[in-house]
């Protein structure tokens, strides 16, 4: 629109605002990757600490 | 609206659909179109496999599948003409009830062409096995299947474990107005995200990231029991889709024994694990709420039911003297254990050893697993964890209540995602489809029992199919009757659909007028 900010910033801070949307961008895939990555070994952790203890309930009832 | 909604009609003619409620009918008609459309998309994926694998002869049995289901829907979807501005809350579970009916017809087309079944029933049997991830098969000569047909049967697993309806209308129509009814509709209530467009996203997000890890791992282990590096990268993208889904079909009639492999069944014991638990605590994890995972009544029930079931039947296998070591009894028993209390199916025993062999007791801790079931919201069956919480909290309740003085006000809290204090509702809608699930499964078992089997392989089976696990004491077979072939696919296909969906498609069907809104 004319006369607003985004008509009268200064080209190099309207390039610097598109830098910083694509980094934003960027930011919320290695966010994903990140949160993707450490929630599954949390989840996989869990789930193996798990089967472990009932592995070594087996190994105690086999020794009963 | 964008994509199938697109509204291609003009201003009037919207106008006019706005202020005209379409009827049920149509509604069913026009997402059921859309579904049978998105059919016909999936067939290609086997066709591929199919053809990668030098399967040529497989190859029309899909294009005459996706062919039948593309001519279906379009038909469905002309028929009704516009899209529904508004989907009723009844219309949405009569929508997914049967839409599942008429794509396990349209599914079954290519199975049955595939001339490993003895009739159209019996493809259709294993079609609503695999969208209901119970995992029972009527196939014949399964060891000596194609890779096109194999991929069919695991892929059908993994869309009906994630909800294939849902999946169909987030992706196809972007922004329509009754996701949510199909969501709960399809047996899975909490909302991940404001947005149902964007809760069906990450669902698929998360399945499709252990899609991958998953299957690389599958991949590992199936090359270190001796397949060869094509073959296991398709055993192991098989077993995934089954694990993860708990759907419990294998590409082998031996199911997990075929591999003879430890890193095998591991691997299947943490995916099946994984697949059982509820998308929100996946989500919940995965955006930084480690805490969930201890906090979460489904996750603490889960614990509990498995540990004292898995402890049991451990020493009645112990004590019958059937599994001695320590590493046989995990292998067998904690690994038969989980797999009914998930809902899986995958076996590392022949099933007649387990009625043979197995002592009555852990047999019994596998049929109370089996109807205990995995998480609210995943893709496993049963009475599902956060319900048989419920119930505890609310005998719990209750008690404390006789208890405690006339004049205390007790009130118990659980956490579910975020703190809950119990009220009468929650607990009725939990007993209730409890009470449902035990109908059910008391009814087939009466089924089983007059057809002719025993009474301790007909309990087990009952608990199997309503459950949607997969387990089977040698009863599901090709040679089983025609009738119970037919009540397995009704039951099967209600308690994947947690039975509200069907009990208003029986409604709409006996007071098509009055069907409240």
């Amino acid at each position: 629109m004319p006369g607003s900010r985004r008509d009268t910033l200064p080209p190099a801070q309207a390039a610097k605002n598109v830098r910083r949307k694509g980094t934003a961008s960027r930011t919320d895939w290695r966010r994903t990757a990140v949160g993707s990555i450490t929630g599954m070994a949390t989840e996989a952790a869990s789930v193996i600490l798990y089967l472990i203890g009932l592995a070594v309930v087996s190994l105690v009832v086999a020794h009963l | 609206m964008t994509g199938a909604f697109a509204d291609q009609t003009g201003p009037h003619l919207r106008k006019a659909r706005e202020k005209r409620p379409i009827g049920t009918l149509f509604v069913i008609t026009y997402y059921a179109g859309i579904v049978l459309r998105w059919v016909a998309v999936i067939m290609v994926i086997p066709a591929l496999v199919s053809a990668l694998s030098g399967e040529w002869s497989v190859v029309p049995d899909f294009l005459i599948g996706a062919g039948v289901a593309l001519v279906g829907g379009s038909t469905l979807v002309l028929l009704c003409r516009t899209a529904p501005s508004r989907v009723y809350w009844s219309q949405g579970m009569l929508t997914v009830a049967v839409s599942w009916l008429l794509s396990m017809i349209v599914c079954a087309v290519p199975s049955w062409l595939s001339g490993h079944y003895l009739s159209f029933v019996d493809a259709c049997f294993d079609v609503m096995s695999g969208f209901t991830t119970t995992g029972l098969v009527l196939i014949q000569d399964l060891d000596h299947v194609s890779d096109g047909l194999n991929t069919w049967r695991h892929l059908l697993s993994y869309l009906g474990g994630q909800g294939m309806i849902v999946l169909a209308l987030s992706f196809l129509a972007h922004g329509f107005p009754g996701l949510y009814t199909l969501y709960v509709g399809e047996g899975k209530d909490e909302r991940l995200l404001p947005s149902m467009w964007r809760t069906a996203r990450a669902i698929w997000f998360i399945s499709v990231v252990y899609l991958l890890v998953g299957t690389g791992a599958f991949a590992v282990a199936t090359r270190q029991a001796g397949l060869s590096a094509y073959r296991g990268l398709l055993h192991a993208f098989w077993l995934f889709m089954s694990a993860w889904s708990t759907g419990g079909f294998a590409p082998q009639s031996q199911s997990i024994l075929f591999y003879h492999s430890r890193i095998v069944e591991a691997v299947a014991l943490v995916v099946f694990v994984l697949g059982s638990l509820n998308f929100g605590l996946h989500y919940a994890v995965w955006s930084g709420n480690r805490r969930e995972v201890t906090r979460n009544l489904e996750i603490r029930s889960f614990l509990v039911t498995s540990a004292i079931l898995t402890l049991i039947s451990l020493a009645a296998l112990k004590v019958s003297g059937v599994y001695s070591t320590g590493e046989v009894l995990f292998r067998k028993g904690v690994f038969h254990l989980l797999s009914a209390h998930t809902t899986t199916g995958f076996m590392t025993i022949y099933p007649s050893m387990l009625v043979v062999s197995w002592p009555a007791l852990a047999m019994f801790c596998v049929v109370l697993a089996q109807l205990l079931g995995g998480s609210a919201s995943s893709t496993a069956g049963g009475f599902k964890g956060v319900r048989v919480g419920i119930a505890a909290k609310t005998v719990v309740h209750e008690l404390r209540r006789l208890l405690l003085p006339e004049s205390a006000v007790v009130v118990t809290r659980f956490h579910f995602f975020r703190d809950h204090v119990l009220g009468d509702r929650q607990a009725r809608a939990a007993l209730l489809v409890i009470f449902l699930y035990t109908v059910t499964v008391s009814v087939t078992a009466v089924a089983n029992l007059a057809a002719g089997y025993p009474l301790q392989e007909s309990l087990f089976e009952a608990a199997s199919v309503t459950g949607n696990v997969g387990l089977t004491a040698g009863l599901t077979s090709a040679s089983m009757p025609l009738g119970l072939k037919l009540h397995y696919i009704l039951v099967m296909w209600s308690g994947r659909l947690e039975f509200m969906a069907v009990l208003v498609l029986v409604g709409y069907l006996i007071h098509r007028r009055r069907l409240p809104q």
